[in-house]
């Protein structure tokens, strides 16, 4: 590399410095990369009475088998299994990390007594060390074997042989730190949580003297190495001395894992000093949880609820109070908390909550380690045992559809700067929403053909699937959404054919009309669907003079109007509307004779015309919102003012906006509909001239047109227009 | 050979690794767990586990018999006398794995005398008595002489010790 562009990375500027001094003492010390550290150096921070913390020695979970394993092959990288014979044996030698017992490895027996027990695995392996090295053996004796914990084994007499094998040996070992750690009243034990009097030595030997040191002689005088006085502060602890009961002195604790004169205690400093050499710290955290176990996520109507739970191991050193046994204790409680972000306001959050982040400040159940057997207290959960919150997420009823994880963890609430927090995986409880408004299809009106200037009525039915009853905006109680109709692909889509409809994107916002679930009879409430009725909506489509020929895909959905989860599952429903050419021309059928009117007087007149076109006509009676009716103008020109216009003429140019009569094709059947003049059908158009007092005599033509009243361009014309004379004497 | 690893050292340090895409990472959360040792033992560790297997390897001493009993000795400790909430909690151990036999234990003061029996549990490698949890309602306040002994067929053992009531 180069020098120049290695100074150009630099990130920090001493770190030229550094790495300078890391030159020289790595030059210095690479021959000794290689070289397992040594550790003659004395025992420091054993606590007689605090050897181990409860949590580190009931953490079953800290090694799976294959990492057992692992550790045990590395402690022996090669077993002398034809190592020559010794203490009575014959090769071959079996290693630890090789040994098997009715099937299983002992990697997999330490696992699955761990199991069993709930103790730490690393644990049974400290104790097969220091019982009887059977760790770092290159090759050890069957004996070794046979008494592997040295349970069964006192200090001066034979092992008991019911106590004997591997498995054997570590299944006892494991059912006296269980009892102990349970605090079962069937096990006593010579130690109490408190003090107790723990001795150095159980009475040396004088092998210069042949004779034990101290009063006897004969026998062991255990107080000649004396004692003190422990204040045994922990379970763990508790069950060590009773495996071994006796204390390192000081001399001991100098001399590492070496020898100390006759007085030298070594058992439990070397359980101390292995397990931290091998595993870390025997002291564990003080307030600690890990996730246990949790319910099913549960899958929920929006407005409904669901029971849920969340369970959690005390794997730190300290008991957990709940809301319950807090106060008396005078400690922080451990209550159920939001997270992801802590105190999280959940959208789930029930009535029974004591806070909008807070689900509960109890716990429901305390078990046992074994997560089975309740504990004795269920207020108090005691290291290794295992809280379960029950509580209640509570779905709005206008909440979104779809997957939602809210975290949770324990927290101690209220405790000091961070120490509310315990460390636990945040977990989720994945809850499912699904939709409390859905609908079913039932049945719609045809795909329309519809000419230009006419207009299909339309209807749709579906049936409410959901859980709670649909109301209409004549009928929705207050504060709850009314379900109307709206356009949709996408929602509030802008329609072609929306005259005449409440609102531009809502074709209706009232039931045409509500059925029971047979979908015929008519239910008793027109305005409310409830689960199970029909709904109906009834609207037009139509097609205006100016929309284009062609076919259009117009889709539709029930909605409620101003919910937040406004969409009701399978509500939707299409058409596809054909608009056609129109042509709207008339024919002349016939008219009055021309009349003769004196000065100052009236006389009626009418036009008989004939729809020659493709399209309906309408009239202002009939013609609804985007229809342009054809109404009777003056003509030549179109528009022109009437001097003979009478005061029933809407206007000086339009004698009549109705049609007075509407005939059958034979001209004198009248039309069932008499505002509509369908192809073929004839329109009359009755209307009143009037020759005022100052009308010039003579005669006049007077020209009329049915026009489409509107029509854009030339649109208006419909190719006819006709003409009365009219003579004023 | 040692050049080379001292020049690649160098330049991971120096580079921080960026360069090659390497990642120093600092895990430092509370919940860290320690990592497990998979070193080769220390000379130390293997010296003590040596030490451990001879000493579990010899011989034992057979406990001597009780003069005058026709009974081995063992030794019998008092390893707790606390007054907690009302009850004297009197512990016993008592050398040699035992299941069998009777723990006897005699509190006497100044004519008064509390005598509680209990049963024996077999431990590890020692045993202990059944016992003994004895409302302080039972003594009066002052120093009482506990004297505690065990007896089963083959084996006896005797302590005795001053315990002070409050």
């Amino acid at each position: 590399m180069k020098i120049k562009q290695a100074i150009r990375k630099f990130k920090q500027p001493n770190r030229l410095v550094l790495t300078g001094v890391f030159f020289v003492v790595t030059l210095v010390g690479v021959n000794s990369i290689n070289s397992a550290p040594t550790h003659a150096a004395p025992v420091v921070g054993f606590n007689a009475g605090r050897i181990i913390d409860d949590s580190v020695f009931t953490n079953a979970n800290s090694m799976d088998a294959g990492q057992i394993q692992a550790f045990l092959n590395s402690k022996v990288p090669t077993c002398e299994t034809w190592h020559a014979a010794g203490y009575g044996q014959n090769p071959p030698f079996i290693c630890l990390k090789d040994y098997n017992e009715n099937g299983r490895s002992a990697a997999q027996i330490i696992y699955d007594t761990a199991q069993q027990y709930q103790i730490n695995p690393q644990v049974l392996i400290v104790l097969l060390q220091k019982e009887q090295g059977l760790v770092t053996d290159t090759w050890p004796l069957n004996t070794q074997y046979r008494t592997a914990t040295g349970y069964g084994c006192p200090d001066t007499a034979p092992c008991d042989s019911q106590y004997y094998g591997l498995t054997n040996q570590l299944k006892w070992s494991g059912t006296m730190f269980r009892a102990i750690m349970n605090n079962s009243s069937s096990w006593y034990t010579p130690y109490i949580l408190g003090n107790n009097t723990v001795y150095f030595n159980p009475g040396p030997y004088d092998n210069a003297n042949n004779r034990y040191f101290g009063r006897f002689g004969d026998r062991r005088d255990i107080e000649y190495c004396g004692s003190t006085t422990v204040n045994i502060q922990n379970r763990a602890t508790q069950a060590l001395y009773n495996y071994t009961p006796y204390q390192p002195n000081q001399a001991s604790l100098d001399a590492g894992y070496g020898s100390a004169g006759t007085c030298g205690a070594y058992g439990n400093r070397n359980f101390y000093q292995y397990f931290k050499d091998w595993f870390g710290n025997t002291y564990g955290i003080d307030y600690s949880a890990n996730y246990s176990s949790q319910s099913a996520y549960p899958t929920v109507y929006q407005g409904q609820d669901a029971s849920v739970s969340l369970s959690y191991v005390n794997n730190g050193n300290k008991p957990w109070y709940d809301s319950a046994s807090a106060g008396a204790a005078g400690q922080p409680p451990v209550v159920l908390a939001t997270m992801m972000p802590i105190n999280r306001c959940s959208d789930f959050r029930a009535t029974t909550w004591y806070d909008c982040n807070r689900p509960t400040g109890l716990f429901s159940k305390v078990y046992e380690s074994n997560g089975v057997t309740l504990a004795a207290n269920q207020h108090v959960v005691q290291s290794g045992q295992i809280a379960r919150y029950d509580f209640t997420m509570s779905v709005p009823g206008d909440f979104y559809l779809g997957t939602f994880k809210e975290f949770f963890g324990p927290i101690r609430e209220g405790a000091p700067g961070y120490t509310w927090y315990m460390g636990a995986d945040y977990v989720s409880m994945n809850i499912t929403v699904l939709p409390a408004y859905s609908g079913s299809y039932v049945s719609q009106s045809n795909y329309p053909t519809i000419q230009q200037n006419d207009k299909a009525n339309i209807y749709v039915r579906f049936k409410n699937t959901g859980l709670y009853p649909w109301f209409d905006t004549t009928s929705v109680p207050t504060g709850q959404h009314p379900t109307t109709l709206a356009t949709d692909w996408s929602i509030n889509r802008i329609s072609k054919f929306s005259s005449g409809w409440p609102y531009e994107v809502r074709p209706a916002t009232v039931f045409s009309h509500v059925y029971e679930a047979d979908g015929s009879t008519l239910s008793s409430n027109q305005h409310t669907v409830q689960p199970g009725q029909v709904a109906e909506y009834s609207f037009p489509f139509t097609a205006k003079l100016d929309t284009s020929p062609g076919t259009y895909r117009e889709y539709f959905s029930f909605i409620r109007e101003g919910a937040r989860n406004w969409r009701i599952e399978n509500a939707t429903a299409y058409w596809d509307v054909t608009v056609k050419q129109s042509n709207v021309t008339a024919a002349y059928s016939s008219q009055s004779a021309y009349p003769t009117i004196t000065k100052g007087s009236s006389t009626p007149a009418h036009f008989i015309f004939k729809n020659s076109g493709n399209v309906a006509w309408y009239d202002d009676t009939s013609a609804t919102s985007g229809i342009a009716p054809i109404h009777l103008s003056t003509y030549d020109p179109v528009n022109r003012l009437s001097a003979f216009a009478d005061s029933t003429w809407p206007n000086g140019n339009r004698p009549n906006y109705q049609f007075s009569q509407v005939y059958e094709s034979d001209g004198q059947t009248l039309a069932s509909n008499q505002h509509i003049v369908q192809p073929g059908q004839l329109a009359r158009y009755s209307f009143t001239l009037k020759a005022s007092s100052s009308q010039q005599s003579g005669i006049y033509r007077e020209s009329f047109m049915p026009i489409v009243e509107g029509a854009p361009g030339y649109g208006w014309n419909t190719g006819i227009a006709t003409w009365l004379q009219v003579t004023i004497p | 050979m040692a050049m080379l690893v001292v020049a690649a050292a160098t330049y991971v340090y120096v580079f921080d690794g960026d360069i090659l895409g390497w990642n120093n990472h600092t895990a430092t959360t509370q919940n860290d767990k320690p990592s497990t040792n998979l070193d080769k033992p220390t000379d130390e560790q293997i010296e003590a586990g040596n030490d451990i297997k001879e000493e579990s390897i010899g011989t034992k001493s057979d406990p001597v018999s009780q003069p005058g009993s026709g009974k081995q000795s063992v030794e019998v400790i008092i390893t707790a006398a606390n007054q907690n909430s009302g009850m004297l909690q009197v512990r016993a151990q008592i050398s040699g794995v035992v299941s069998i036999g009777q723990c006897i234990l005699t509190m006497s003061k100044a004519g008064q005398t509390v005598t509680k029996t209990a049963d024996t549990q077999g431990l590890a490698s020692t045993s202990t008595c059944k016992g003994f949890d004895i409302p302080v309602s039972e003594l009066s306040t002052g120093s009482w002489n506990a004297n505690l002994t065990y007896e089963n067929d083959t084996l006896s053992g005797t302590t005795s010790r001053v315990i002070t009531i409050q």
